[in-house]
């Protein structure tokens, strides 16, 4: 048993290759548990925080986390198998020299096992200092919290058992495994060209029918919960389904390749691209769960931006702030002062509001609010009523009855209401003056003009100042007082300090909340993208020491480095452009899927991305490219 | 024909070639024989162009190799030297047929030409029936015998072989030997081969021994 243990640690630092391996798994290890850590704490902080859709945000805490876990376990996988091929030889040596599989195995655990528990115990001061670090980011609107910008402890246990789980278990199966063969028959005489199995595509045909199924169907005003699981599950199947399909895409290509082919440079790239149609995909995995976030993730911040309370407090954000202040007749004048002696405040507007009733309205209906305003203070107000005509009526095209009527009676309103979202379901007393309102002069506009605006609620009706008899009325009506501030947030706080009780239109904790998923989207695909490029290039190395004797016989052949590099190219360039390209679609169609919970308009055709994608992989294959058929010295080209 | 004088090659520290000196005639088949780690696969890299030696040069029809740059030396190679080496160093993604085509497309052959040609050497090499089997997935004799036919199959003026039958038992190291042989006879090339085996050596007209990083001088050689 110890002999075994010792071996294991012999073997992790051996040879100079061995020692580069051994740091290369504990950094991915580090990189692994650290950034897991890492993005459960800013998830829960930001979700849970924000308050907004509690029932969900656990929902998506969880899928914050397996978005990185894949590509975790995809980094570890990758950096566990390095240097197969000798590794591969020295233990199949160990099985010859009469050890057995199963002490083998331990062999090539316990080798990978310390570098990476090593690893996992470095994530954790690596996630305390990003954390730190996260925290110091202003973020608008919500500030960190320190009580929620925590791990519970099944998150500590898991992520750092299961990246080393991971790791040890990638390290000992497969390679062993394949060994046992490699034994039997001499010099590895298997057949390696196994063609992926078909099953590979299930997940993804499923994922996107059910994502095709979401789009083309148009739900009601309510999605069930089983629907909208549904659709999150097919969704995630789509992507998870893509990284297992890419491998029999990828070999499809190559097999229509490996027909076409007429130079050596596509024979060389297409055939090794048959032989292991899925060694460049593991790697450019990561890659591709950055694009299907960016992608898709759109999807779900689109649809909270869409909510009119999100793009209120955005107004409020980056143009203006608005409250409201309900005053009396007779305390108006006063309260418009005190406001604008308080700071904080730009101009107050204020508007009469006066109830009117119409010949036999019922008296279940809504009650009619009217406000009395020239264009002017409607516009000053934040009113965009782009028909309104001066000295005329205004009414919104909703309410049949109000379109009809000819004439009604206008009410003053004695007792300030409050929000005039919720006008009184009874109408007040009359004890307000009154007088006759002539409606058959009115102009006809969108209610949506009168109702969307600054003021919560808005209005059915706006009169004009100068409209006949109505001077008493307005003298004794309440006043509706529009307070504008600066960009920002808080004017309501200042207001209340004043001792003044307004209300007011927007709701940060949707804004917060999609500026939390925006903040999130972002430093996910800022780890994915850290992990994803640690992956490249470290398989990227491996593979130019995997091929170095392969190449260095074809160069002693006369084979010119030029015609080594664009087979390299062709090689890289194929599953990496593939692998790029559809998870931006598929990113795209599953956030449209999501989109389609809302009748929101699906996203537009991510073209950016799409381009971002094409030049990005002729980049990284252009890197692995670099340092192929260039000897450097007789060592390097007699290494073979 | 090809000249190696005076080569002197280390690798880092490690000296390779002391000053060994070579000549090489067409239609003439060498054995190089030596201890282990006397340099033979060394001197035999350097007279194929992809090790330059730190002093001496190689000349191949007079012209100098060490004086031409990579790619003319990579193209020089294509054209005028076929190599075989112990374990055959095919591409193992590459069907056999392909492997043996490659140095003729990589000359510009086009793609039906170079698999007729190379079909028909594999078939007298008596492996025809493995031509599209990946190499990976045929015995080291045939892979060894495809390796040879892709060394000869471009009919280069030299043909450099370090230890081609070392893996192989004797009966299909005899027959590798008979068809490295026989394929050069009939182009007029200029053989050498790398061997432990004196059966091998015993195939080709000549003999030269290497010793610590030089050629140790016989009769034949100081006659000349
Ligand atoms: N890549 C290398 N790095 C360092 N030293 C090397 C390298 N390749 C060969 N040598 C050294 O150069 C010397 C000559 O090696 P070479 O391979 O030419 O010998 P050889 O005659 O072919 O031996 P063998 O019969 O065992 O194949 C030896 O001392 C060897 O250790
Ligand atoms: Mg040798």
């Amino acid at each position: 048993m110890t002999s075994v243990l010792t071996l294991g640690l012999r073997l992790a630092w051996g040879t100079r290759e061995q020692r580069l391996r051994s740091v290369a798994v504990a950094v991915a290890s580090a990189l692994g548990s650290g950034s897991l850590l890492l993005v459960w704490a800013i998830a829960r902080d930001r979700l849970l925080g924000a308050g907004a859709f509690h029932s969900e945000a656990g929902f998506v805490v969880v899928g914050a986390v397996l978005m990185v876990a894949l590509p975790v376990v995809a980094m570890v996988a990758t950096v566990a198998r390095l240097q197969t091929r000798g590794r591969e030889e020295r233990l199949a040596n160990l099985r010859r020299l009469g050890l057995s599989a199963a002490r083998t195995r331990l062999v090539a655990a316990v080798e990978v096992g310390v570098a990476s528990a090593t690893g996992v115990l470095l994530g954790i001061p690596l996630y305390l200092g990003l954390g730190w670090l996260t925290q110091r980011i202003d973020v608008t609107g919500q500030p960190w919290n320190p009580y929620l910008f925590t791990v519970p402890t099944y998150g500590w246990v898991g992520v750092l058992l299961g990246v080393l789980v991971v790791a040890v278990l990638v390290a000992a199966w497969p390679p062993t495994d394949q060994n046992d063969r490699s034994v039997e028959s001499d010099r590895g005489r298997t057949d390696d060209v196994r063609r992926p199995g078909l099953w590979r595509l299930g997940p993804l045909l499923l994922g996107l029918a059910v994502c095709g199924w979401s789009v083309l169907h148009t739900f009601g005003d309510y999605v069930s919960d089983a629907q909208a699981y549904v659709i999150l599950v097919g969704v995630a199947l789509a992507g998870f389904g893509l990284l297992l399909a890419a491998p029999v895409l990828v070999r499809l290509v190559a097999d229509v390749g490996v027909k076409v082919a007429r130079g050596p440079v596509t024979t060389i790239a297409t055939r090794r691209l048959q032989a292991r149609p899925g060694s460049v995909l593991r790697v450019v995995a990561t890659l591709m769960a950055v694009l299907v976030v960016l992608a898709g993730a759109r999807g779900v911040i689109a649809a909270f931006q869409d909510l009119p309370q999100y793009e209120e407090a955005e107004r409020s954000f980056s143009q203006e702030q608005v409250a409201e202040v309900s005053a009396s007749a007779a305390e108006a004048a006063g309260i418009v002062a005190t406001l604008n002696e308080t700071p904080g405040v730009e101009r107050v507007i204020a508007l009469p509001m006066t109830l009117v009733t119409i010949e036999d309205q019922d008296r279940d209906d809504e009650s009619i609010l009217a406000a009395v305003a020239t264009c002017a203070e409607l516009k000053d107000a934040g009113a965009r009523v782009p028909d309104c005509v001066e000295g005329r009526l205004l009414v919104g095209d909703s309410r049949p009855d109000l379109l009809t009527a000819k004439s009604g009676t206008v009410t003053a309103l004695t007792e300030p209401q409050g929000p005039y979202l919720e006008p009184p379901d009874e109408l007040p007393n009359r004890e307000g003056p009154s007088a006759g309102l002539d409606l058959s002069d009115a102009v006809t506009v969108p209610a949506d003009d009168l109702y969307d605006w600054g003021v919560e609620g808005g209005v059915h009706l706006v009169i004009p100042p100068d409209a006949a008899e109505i001077g008493e009325v307005v003298a004794a009506t309440d006043r509706q007082l529009v307070v504008h501030g600066p960009p920002g947030r808080g004017l309501t706080t200042t207001l209340d300090q004043a001792g003044i009780w307004s209300y007011s239109a927007y709701d940060t904790a949707d804004y917060d909340f999609g500026q939390s998923m925006l903040f999130l989207m972002w430093a996910l695909a800022a780890v994915l993208f850290v992990l994803g490029l640690f992956t490249v290039t470290v398989a990227l190395v491996d593979r130019a020491a995997a091929r170095r004797q392969e190449n260095a016989s074809l160069r002693a052949l006369g084979t010119s480095p030029g015609v080594l590099r664009r087979a390299q190219f062709l090689e890289a360039v194929v599953p990496v452009l593939l692998g790029t390209v559809s998870a931006v679609l598929v990113g795209w169609f599953g956030g449209n899927a999501y989109l389609s919970f809302g009748l929101v308009d699906p996203l537009p055709v991510p073209w950016l991305l799409l381009a971002g994608s094409v030049l990005g992989s002729f980049v990284v294959a252009g890197l692995t490219v670099f340092g192929i058929g260039s000897d450097s010295g007789p060592e390097d080209v007699r290494r073979g | 024909m090809l000249t190696a004088r005076h080569l002197t090659l280390s690798y880092g520290p490690t000296p390779a070639l002391r000053g060994a000196s070579l000549h090489l005639e067409a239609g003439e088949s060498t054995a190089l024989m030596g201890a282990s780690g006397s340099g033979k696969s060394s001197l035999l890299h350097c007279l194929a162009g992809v090790l330059v030696p730190d002093t001496g040069d190689v000349h191949l029809d007079g012209v100098a190799l060490s004086g031409l740059k990579d790619r003319d030396r990579s193209r020089l190679r294509l054209e005028r030297i076929g190599v075989v080496f112990q374990h055959g160093d095919l591409v193992p993604e590459l069907t056999v047929i392909e492997n043996v085509a490659l140095p003729l497309q990589l000359l510009g052959v086009k793609r039906a030409e170079a698999r007729r040609r190379a079909q028909d050497l594999l078939a007298e090499l008596g492996v025809a029936d493995v031509a599209d089997r990946r190499t990976s997935t045929v015995s080291g004799g045939q892979a060894q015998r495809a390796a040879v036919a892709r060394a000869v199959v471009h009919e280069p003026a030299v043909v450099l072989a370090d230890e081609p039958t070392g893996a192989l038992d004797s009966l299909n190291a005899e027959a590798v030997m008979d068809a490295l042989t026989t394929l050069v006879r009939r182009t007029g090339a200029a053989l050498l081969v790398v061997t432990h085996d004196n059966l091998v050596a015993s195939h080709l007209d000549r003999l030269v021994t290497l010793s610590d990083g030089a050629v140790v001088p016989t009769g034949q050689e100081a006659a000349r």
